[in-house]
C-alpha cells in the first residue's frame, strides 16, 4: 500500500512543476533579474525532468543528468541570493563559491563518486550551503527590512529551505537507500512530497511578482 | 542499510523538517510582528504631525484674530474718532479739533506702526538677527521684571541667515520670553547662540519652575507651535531641565537646508 502510494507521488512529481513553469513564463517579463534566475532555474528543471523520464522510459540511467543538474541548481540559486543582497559585499562571495561547488562536483564525479550513482556528497553538500544561505537571508531580513519586503524572493527562498531541509538526509544517505529496493520507492516518495512542496511555493511566490 | 541508518534518516529527516518548519514559523511570527510595530510606528508619526499642523492651524488663527482685534479696537476706534473730530471741526470751523484729529491720526499711525513692528521686526533684514535680538531683550528688560543674559559667538559675524531661518528664530525666541514672563514665575533668563557653519544652535534657558510643572498648561502656551516651526525649518527641538530646575530649550536649525 505504501510502496504503491509512494510510486503513484513519484509518478506524478514531475508535473509539480507545470504551474510553477507556466506563472514563471507568464510573470517572467514583469520580474526582477533575481526571480528570472529562479524562473530560468524551474526551466532547466522542466528540461531535466523531461529527458530524465524519457531514459527511464528507455531503461537507461539517468543519473549522470543528476550530476550536471546539481551544479547547475547551484550556480543558480547561488546568482540568485547574490542578485538579491546586491550590492551588499557579501554577493562576490555567494558567487565566489560556485566555481569551488563546480571543481569540487567535477572532481568528486570523476574520482569519488561515479556517474553512474547518485551524487550524494555534492548534493549534500549543495542542501548544506543552500540551508546556509537561507538561514542567512532570514537573519537579514530580521536586520534590514528592505530584504524582508522583497515577498517573491523570501518565498523562493524559504521553498529551497524546507526542500534541501526535510531531503538533507536523503541526499547524504541516498546511495545506502539505493541498496534496499522496497523501501527505496517510499524514501523518494516521501522526497516527491517535499517537490510538490517545493513547486506549490514557487507557483506562490512567481504569482506574487508585481 | 542497517537498522540503525533508517533510525538516523528518518529521524534525522523529521528533526530537519521539524527544525525548518520551526525557522520559518517563527520568521513569519516575527516578521508579522515587527510589521505591527511599524505600522504603530507610522500610526504616532502621523497623529504626530496632524497634531503639529492642528496647532499651526490654531496658532495661525489666534494671530489673525488678534491682528484683526488690533485694528478694530485700536486703530478703528481712533480714525473714527479722528474723523468726527474733522467733520465736526469743519463744519463748525474749529480749529482745536483739527488739532485733536491730527493727534489721533498721529495716535493711529503709531498703532499702525506698532501692529507692523509686530508682525515683521524692522531691523531684522537691516541689522540681522543678533541686533534685532539684542533690541527685543533691551525692551523687554526695560520693564524692571526680568533679566535677559545673550550670549553670541563673539568671534565669528552673524553667519549669513536665509530671512526664514532668523525670522523663524527671532519668534522662538519671543514665544519663549512671552511663555517665561506669562507662565515662569522666572526672574533670569540666558540665551545662548553657538554655530559651527553647517547649523546654528540654540540654547534656552530661565529660573522659573521649568517644564515639569509648566506641562500641564503648555499646549495653550504656543510652546508646541515652536515644533512646528521648527520643523518647518527642519530643525530639531528639546525641552528639557535647566540646571537651576528651569525650562530649558535646545534648538538646532541646519544653515544651508533648503
Amino acid at each position: 500500500m505504501m510502496v504503491e502510494l509512494a510510486d503513484s507521488l513519484i509518478l506524478a512529481s514531475p508535473y509539480a512543476l507545470l504551474p510553477a513553469l507556466l506563472c514563471g513564463i507568464v510573470r517572467f517579463g514583469r520580474a526582477p533579474v533575481h526571480i528570472r534566475v529562479v524562473m530560468l532555474l524551474v526551466f532547466i528543471s522542466s528540461v531535466f525532468t523531461f529527458i530524465s523520464a524519457l531514459l527511464w522510459y528507455r531503461r537507461v540511467n539517468n543519473l549522470p543528468l543528476l550530476h550536471v543538474y546539481t551544479v547547475l541548481e547551484f550556480s543558480l540559486l547561488s546568482v540568485f541570493y547574490a542578485r538579491w543582497v546586491r550590492p551588499h559585499a557579501s554577493a562576490w562571495l555567494l558567487l565566489a563559491v560556485i566555481p569551488l561547488f563546480v571543481v569540487l562536483s567535477i572532481g568528486n564525479s570523476l574520482f569519488v563518486q561515479n556517474i553512474g550513482t547518485h551524487n550524494s556528497y555534492t548534493r549534500g553538500l549543495e542542501a548544506f550551503l543552500a540551508i546556509l544561505y537561507a538561514l542567512w537571508m532570514y537573519y537579514r531580513s530580521f536586520r534590514d527590512q528592505a530584504d524582508a519586503s522583497d515577498r517573491p524572493a523570501l518565498l523562493v527562498s524559504t521553498a529551497y529551505f524546507i526542500y534541501f531541509s526535510a531531503c538533507f538526509f536523503l541526499f547524504v544517505l541516498s546511495n545506502r537507500i539505493s541498496m534496499s529496493p522496497d523501501l527505496r520507492h517510499i524514501f523518494w516518495g516521501v522526497h516527491a512530497v517535499f517537490v510538490f512542496v517545493l513547486y506549490g511555493i514557487l507557483t506562490v511566490a512567481f504569482y506574487k511578482v508585481r | 542499510m542497517k537498522e540503525s541508518d533508517y533510525f538516523i534518516f528518518f529521524l534525522g529527516s523529521l528533526a530537519m523538517t521539524s527544525l525548518a518548519l520551526s525557522v520559518v514559523f517563527f520568521f513569519v511570527l516575527m516578521q508579522r510582528r515587527q510589521m505591527r510595530h511599524r505600522l504603530h510606528v507610522q500610526e504616532l508619526k502621523t497623529e504626530h504631525h496632524l497634531d503639529l499642523l492642528r496647532s499651526s492651524i490654531a496658532a495661525q488663527e489666534a494671530e489673525r484674530k488678534r491682528f484683526a482685534e488690533d485694528l478694530h479696537d485700536d486703530i478703528g476706534v481712533v480714525l473714527s474718532t479722528a474723523k468726527l473730530c474733522l467733520a465736526r471741526g469743519i463744519g463748525e470751523q474749529r480749529s482745536d479739533l483739527a488739532q485733536e484729529a491730527l493727534a489721533l491720526v498721529n495716535d493711529a499711525m503709531k498703532g499702525i506702526r506698532n501692529i507692523s513692528h509686530d508682525l515683521l521686526p524692522p531691523g531684522l533684514a537691516q541689522f540681522g538677527l543678533w541686533s534685532t535680538l539684542s533690541d527685543l531683550c533691551g525692551v523687554i528688560q526695560a520693564a524692571g521684571q526680568l533679566r535677559i543674559k545673550l550670549e553670541i559667538p563673539e568671534e565669528t559675524d552673524e553667519p549669513d541667515l536665509k530671512e526664514e531661518l532668523s525670522l523663524g528664530l527671532y519668534r522662538v525666541i519671543k514665544e519663549l520670553l512671552n511663555n517665561t514672563i506669562r507662565h515662569s514665575g522666572a526672574n533670569a533668563v540666558v540665551i545662548r547662540f553657538k554655530t559651527d557653519g553647517n547649523t546654528i544652535e540654540l540654547v534656552y534657558s530661565d529660573n522659573g519652575k521649568g517644564i515639569e510643572e509648566q506641562s500641564s498648561v503648555l499646549p495653550g502656551l504656543g510652546l508646541r507651535n515652536l515644533e512646528s516651526r521648527i520643523s518647518v525649518l527642519d530643525g530639531t527641538i528639546q525641552f528639557g531641565k535647566a540646571e537651576g530646575g528651569g525650562l530649558k530649550v535646545e534648538v538646532t536649525l541646519p544653515l544651508n537646508n533648503r
